[in-house]
């Protein structure tokens, strides 16, 4: 049929789609690296786990340097600004000239805030936190209410039909789920 | 193809985590004695003795009539993609990234839908509302991160019916966030600085003025004459005792 010739590719439409397909499918390899150590790899979901005392770790610090600003609230001529995932600056307020950071709170894992009556309110991970703020530079902490806002999945990826490392729940809480280029995953959703 | 999957479903869900983690600002209004004052993006709000929380999909409803034990009274499935809560009088602005839905909390622990707002303008986008009397303000922004159409907008919304608002008007701008407003000035939190309207008349705001376009803001808190704003690497205050001619005071890094 092919008179022992091989396929003439005479149209340059479909000469130039073949040439694409193979590009592709060099491109498609590139996605399954061999890792140092021979392994195959894949990107998967791996679960960031932090352990139940860091995560518990909460402190009052000195004032720090602002990494990634996040959410602001104010109360009684202070601000309180979320450092998103660390904790909360406390700015005062004297006006009309004097506005400058005094402290700082230390909760890992914390995004939001609302605060009445020298209470303040905010997450740590899933759990729900209560503050007492009578005096702003030393907030004491009265209460924590357990998985109040439970958001991340402690045992599953937030995908279905996909790889992904698998749990151990002894490494500590699942804060978040990542994606990474690891060796072969064995768990599957 | 699945690892194409995963990557959408991946981008998908940090696309909702970008939203989500920006923006925010508040309406002056205050909500109860001794309650302070959050954004239009936060997440919790407390009216009265409860504090309201949204996660991506449900109301959480927790009684701090005993401030030191909160205590989850109800757990309302609202939609997808929550983003943001507002408190105006005895209602919830609940912004998502498709549709502000309105609760009453006449029943304060058994939340209500009364209604929703959408705009004809905007698809999918990441929405801060606030409210005063009977007017509604939300930033519609449309980019890499939260879908919809080439052009995000101020929204004007007709509240009067509480049950069926109205867009009235819109203004288009570029990358808006949150927003808050004192007196009759409105001021938006955009990437490129902040955006001043003049809202005397309620359902035509009409531009002011843009300042600092240097920063890029997310949020605004006015707060008697201190305009209290969240830029990308900390706060900026204003002296807005002229409210339409802010006066750059500090910024707290």
């Amino acid at each position: 049929m092919f008179k022992g010739k091989g396929i003439i590719i005479k149209n340059k439409r479909m000469k130039l789609l073949v040439f694409l397909s193979i590009g592709c499918m060099l491109f498609s390899c590139t996605r399954a690296p061999i890792d140092e150590l021979g392994n195959t790899t894949a990107t998967a979901f791996v679960p960031v786990y932090l352990k139940v005392a860091d995560i518990q770790a909460i402190a009052t610090l000195p004032s720090q340097p602002t990494i990634n600003a996040g959410k602001i609230y104010v109360y009684n001529n202070y601000i309180f600004q979320n450092d998103v995932q660390t904790g909360f600056h406390i700015i005062k307020m004297t006006p009309p000239s004097t506005y400058q950071k005094v402290a700082f709170l230390k909760v890992p894992y914390s995004t939001e805030m609302a605060i009445k009556g020298n209470f303040l309110y905010c997450n740590n991970v899933s759990d729900l936190l209560v503050f007492d703020i009578t005096n702003p530079l030393t907030p004491q902490l009265v209460n924590r209410v357990p998985n109040s806002f439970p958001v991340i999945d402690q045992n599953y990826p937030p995908t279905t039909n996909g790889f992904f490392e698998c749990v151990d729940p002894s490494k500590g809480v699942i804060v978040n789920w990542e994606q990474k280029l690891i060796p072969t995953p064995k768990c599957r959703r | 193809m699945k690892l194409l999957k995963n990557i959408l479903l991946f981008s998908i869900i940090i696309i909702q985590f970008n939203c989500s983690k920006d923006g925010g600002s508040e309406n002056f209004s205050t909500v109860g004695g001794g309650t302070g004052t959050g954004g239009s993006l936060a997440r919790f709000t407390i009216v009265g003795n409860y504090l309201y929380a949204v996660d991506n999909t449900n109301l959480k409803v927790f009684a701090i009539t005993d401030p030191i034990n909160p205590i989850l009274k109800s757990n309302v499935p609202i939609g997808f993609q929550i983003e943001t809560v507002y408190p105006f009088k005895d209602k919830l602005f609940i912004g998502s990234t498709s549709v502000v839905y309105i609760y009453s909390i006449a029943n304060p622990e058994q939340p209500e839908r009364l209604g929703t707002a959408i705009s004809p303008n905007v698809i999918r986008r990441c929405d801060p509302v606030i409210a005063r009397d009977t007017v509604a303000y939300a930033t519609l922004r449309t980019n890499n991160q939260c879908g919809g159409g080439p052009q995000s907008i101020l929204a004007v919304y007709d509240i009067r019916n509480i049950q069926n608002p109205v867009q009235k008007t819109f203004v288009n701008l570029s990358e808006p966030y949150g927003l808050g407003f004192a007196d009759s000035t409105l001021y938006v939190a955009t990437k490129a600085g902040i955006n001043l309207y003049n809202i005397n008349r309620e359902y035509n705001p009409i531009f002011v003025r843009n300042d600092r376009s240097q920063d890029w803001f997310f949020d605004v808190i006015p707060y008697g004459n201190v305009l209290i704003c969240w830029v990308k690497d900390g706060v900026i205050l204003f002296d807005i005792t002229n409210r339409r001619n802010p006066v750059f005071i500090s910024k707290i890094i």
